[in-house]
């Protein structure tokens, strides 16, 4: 039984999963204080290891063509077990709903309104959320070009105009940092956001064009991916040591550009281009949270859901005190309390299915 | 039916109007306003030690402020209003000091605009880094500010009244951007500065900023180098060791070069177009050498004698000239940066960037090594043009 | 601001339930309502002050007391 009556098309899924990706670039400063300058090796490294993983993903995915994950999981838990591994994933979506949404509420009154109070931009946030969610996944689906075409331009044009203060020494010495710092810097990077590609499973079963799915989410993930490298050495080639210790390495990056002194201060710019594609990814959660729930509890339509799912998160989202400790969960818990979402639940699950010979009709052990 | 359809259309209406006022009240931002008028726009700060009575070490900020109504252009003769206030206050901390300001000023300072900071030369020598920390740290500066140090005051330089411009602190930023017609002296923006700080080695340098009174008038000169010590002052580069510093990190990118003619009396002077170096350690027995490879194109810019320059043994003989003025340069800088044992050069992230193996060992001693490094200069230069005349102005002299 | 939340939830309410009720929804309208006053008692509480347990700390919890499997 659908519960989504949008389609949509490949294209749409490519520039979904980009802006998805995209979404996390001002989360790169997590990643930075560890690795220093060897990040752009990092990000390449986490790249190409999240590759066989997607291949998971999307192998799971197209398996059964037309289910969400929640009925995957139905089908290869069975109905009890299936019904408490999908319960745990909608709480793992619904909590990095609360995170991202305190990360752009704590962005934004850092740097642009520091007396608002952090509730104000986080009901604004999920007001327009909320509202992209209700209207469907097509919608926003179909605004994800545009985003993503923004947000790339903005990386590309800041690093032309930074060309001339890059320092290419910055780089060197090549890989410095010892091989445990970078396994965990790698570690970062993959938790936040290249493995949160996961969360596609909820959305692959409503695109039309079933066979052109893997070659879309690769797509996807490269342009994400060159992104990212893109802003990774722009602000390592500029800034040198000090973008180990800013907060936030971009917008210190692009404040320096001032270019005969009329092409100044375009932080702002930047900061929306930024802003708009985080935008993408708590809507894309915020949508497998409200589709999962209405799933598991046999609703016929996750509408009403929206709304008090949206004001729970930011309930939760308030509860987080300080930056330093979101920092320090982000960079040092959260990417080993992934790992079994990410990684373990999905490989066993691809077993299972192979194992069990789903999805047929009848089920038939090996001979 | 009538009744219905309009009963749902009175209900899209409303709900497009509710949407679009929470859409206005809540995307712009009223909470957070700052209108124009609530702003002290500070272009420059400058930052002293001053002795009080109880305690000894405390921080003097002059902030100086743009009166934005004064600043219309061709209002200079008019009242004897300036077009900027320098407010002054003291503190034991800086974020505390600049608090402290709302005591006098009417608005809070908003930090944006502000082009420089000027450290005073007692203040200097004591250290910086608080002060650093919180330029870097605080949302509202940037780091593309200028750095310098002032040769005694850093308000005494924010005092004086500029000739050009409108207020001190916006000619001081035009002056750092002038500098590089000069290269006589390093015009270091803050990032730059707290990149040094951080390299465990390198010494960070700074502008100097003198005030020279001719007659009654004053006016601001920039000359000169200041070297720190982690974030102490220790000492000065003057003009000619500025230059050689500039040369080995490759800074340069105008100036001139007074050579002697190569027959008679007088001076040929030659305009720097482009130059560049490169700086490659090698560590031989033991010992640390860097070999500084200088390249230089220039044009001959103006001759006081009457030699006939167009010969290409002329030319060989102003390369040559040029040659040892550059390596003359380069020795004062490196001889003085080793008497003052700061790696104001940077020769030390270069070795930790090319030869990383070695650099463990030495970094932690570096201080002891740097005095005992070698330094190859092999310069090569050429004289491409010669302007718009070919020969001299004038009789050749016989 | 207790007035201020309840304004909101009621009108968040009266948004969502002629809705479910004019389609019959009632399964929807039971899993609506059940959400709704968890979030009116979490925004309660948090209003009066209490604090609430965020994720953060059960995962430092999780991983760092529990499994001593943190990287720092």
């Amino acid at each position: 039984m659908k519960l989504e009556k949008g389609e949509l098309s490949s294209t749409q899924l490519m520039f979904l999963v980009a802006g998805f990706i995209q979404g996390s670039l001002l989360t790169l400063s997590f990643s930075k204080e560890v690795v220093k300058h060897d990040i752009w090796i990092a990000a390449i490294a986490s790249f190409l290891l999240n590759l066989p993983l997607a291949f998971v993903y999307l192998t799971l995915a197209l398996k059964f063509p037309g289910q969400n994950l929640i009925q995957i999981n139905d089908n290869i838990f069975g109905p009890y077990l299936g019904k408490l591994v999908s319960l745990q994933y909608i709480c793992l979506f619904f909590m990095i709903i609360a995170a991202n949404l305190w990360f752009v509420g704590d962005f934004i009154i850092t740097f642009f309104m520091p007396e608002t109070p952090i509730l104000v931009v986080m009901i604004m946030f999920t007001f327009i959320c909320a509202w992209a969610v209700r209207a469907g996944i097509e919608v926003f689906a179909r605004m994800s070009f545009l985003l993503v075409l923004m947000t790339s331009l903005t990386a590309l044009i800041t690093f032309a105009l930074l060309l001339k203060d890059t320092k290419f020494s910055y780089f060197l010495p090549i890989f410095e940092v010892p091989i445990y710092d970078f396994l965990h810097g790698t570690h970062i990077l993959m938790a936040i956001p290249f493995n949160e590609v996961f969360v596609f499973t909820m959305v692959i079963p409503y695109v039309n064009k079933l066979k052109q799915v893997k070659s879309s989410v690769l797509y996807g993930l490269i342009i994400g991916g060159i992104t990212f490298l893109i802003v990774v050495i722009r602000n390592t080639a500029v800034l040198g040591p000090i973008s180990n210790i800013v907060t936030s390495p971009s917008m210190e990056t692009v404040r320096l550009i001032d270019i005969g002194k009329i092409i100044s201060r375009l932080e702002a710019i930047v900061a929306i281009a930024f802003l708009v594609t985080m935008f993408l990814k708590v809507a894309v959660f915020y949508y497998a949270t409200v589709l999962g729930i209405a799933q598991l509890l046999k609703l016929r339509s996750y509408v009403p859901l929206v709304i008090p799912i949206g004001i729970l998160g930011i309930i939760i989202a308030l509860s987080y005190e300080s930056s330093i400790q979101f920092i320090y969960t982000a960079t040092n818990t959260y990417p080993i309390f992934s790992l079994p979402f990410y990684v373990v639940l999905p490989v066993l699950s691809l077993l299972i299915a192979k194992l069990r010979k789903l999805p047929k009709q009848k089920e038939r052990k090996a001979q | 039916m009538k009744r219905q359809r309009i009963r749902s259309s009175i209900r899209e209406y409303s709900r497009l109007v509710i949407i679009c006022s929470i859409l206005i009240l809540g995307t712009t931002g009223c909470w957070n306003r700052r209108e124009l008028p609530d702003l002290a726009i500070v272009v420059g700060v400058g930052l002293d030690k001053v002795e009080d009575e109880e305690v000894t070490d405390k921080l003097e900020l002059t902030a100086q402020i743009v009166k934005t109504s004064e600043m219309k252009s061709g209002n200079k003769g008019g009242g004897n209003s300036e077009a900027y206030w320098n407010a002054k206050n003291t503190g034991n901390s800086i974020f505390a000091t600049i608090r402290g300001f709302t005591h006098q000023a009417s608005r809070k300072l908003y930090w944006p605009h502000n082009q420089v900071i000027i450290f005073g030369r007692d203040l200097a020598k004591k250290g910086i880094q608080e002060y650093l920390d919180f330029f870097v740290r605080d949302q509202e500066t940037r780091l593309g500010v200028w750095i310098l140090v002032a040769d005694d005051k850093a308000s005494e330089i924010l005092e004086v009244r500029p000739s050009l411009e409108k207020t001190p602190a916006i000619s001081l930023d035009h002056l750092l951007e002038a500098q590089v017609a000069t290269s006589q002296t390093s015009a270091i923006k803050l990032n730059e500065f707290v990149n040094r700080l951080l390299s465990k080695t390198t010494a960070p340098i700074a502008a100097m900023v003198k005030i020279s009174s001719q007659g009654s008038e004053k006016s601001l000169l920039v000359t000169g180098t200041a070297v720190f010590k982690a974030d102490k002052l220790i000492g000065e580069l003057n003009i000619t060791e500025t230059l050689g510093l500039l040369w080995i990190i490759n800074e340069v990118k105008s100036g001139i070069i007074d050579v002697e003619c190569p027959e008679s009396n007088g001076k040929v002077s030659l305009e720097i177009i482009r130059a560049k170096s490169k700086v490659t350690p090698e560590i031989i027995e033991n010992k640390v050498h860097f070999k500084v490879e200088i390249e230089e194109e220039s044009n001959i810019g103006s001759q006081s004698c009457s030699d006939n320059l167009e010969h290409l043994d002329a030319i060989e003989k102003l390369e040559e000239a040029q040659i040892a003025a550059i390596e003359s340069e380069v020795r004062a800088a490196l001889s003085k940066a080793k008497r003052l044992n700061a790696d104001v050069f940077g020769f030390g992230d270069i070795l930790h960037q090319k030869l990383p193996s070695e650099w463990k060992e030495m970094e932690s001693m570096w201080d002891e090594v740097f005095p005992t490094i070698e330094v190859e200069v092999s310069v090569d230069t050429n004289v491409r043009r010669s302007g718009s005349s070919r020969k001299a102005v004038g009789q050749k002299e016989e | 601001m207790i007035f201020l939340l309840m304004s909101v939830f009621i009108i968040i309410v009266l948004f969502e339930a002629p809705n479910l009720v004019r389609n019959k929804h009632w399964r929807e309208l039971v899993v609506f309502s059940i959400l709704l006053l968890l979030a009116f008692t979490l925004a309660l509480l948090q209003t009066y002050g209490v604090r609430i347990p965020n994720p953060g700390k059960l995962i430092d919890f999780l991983v760092r007391d529990l499994l001593h499997l943190n990287y720092e």
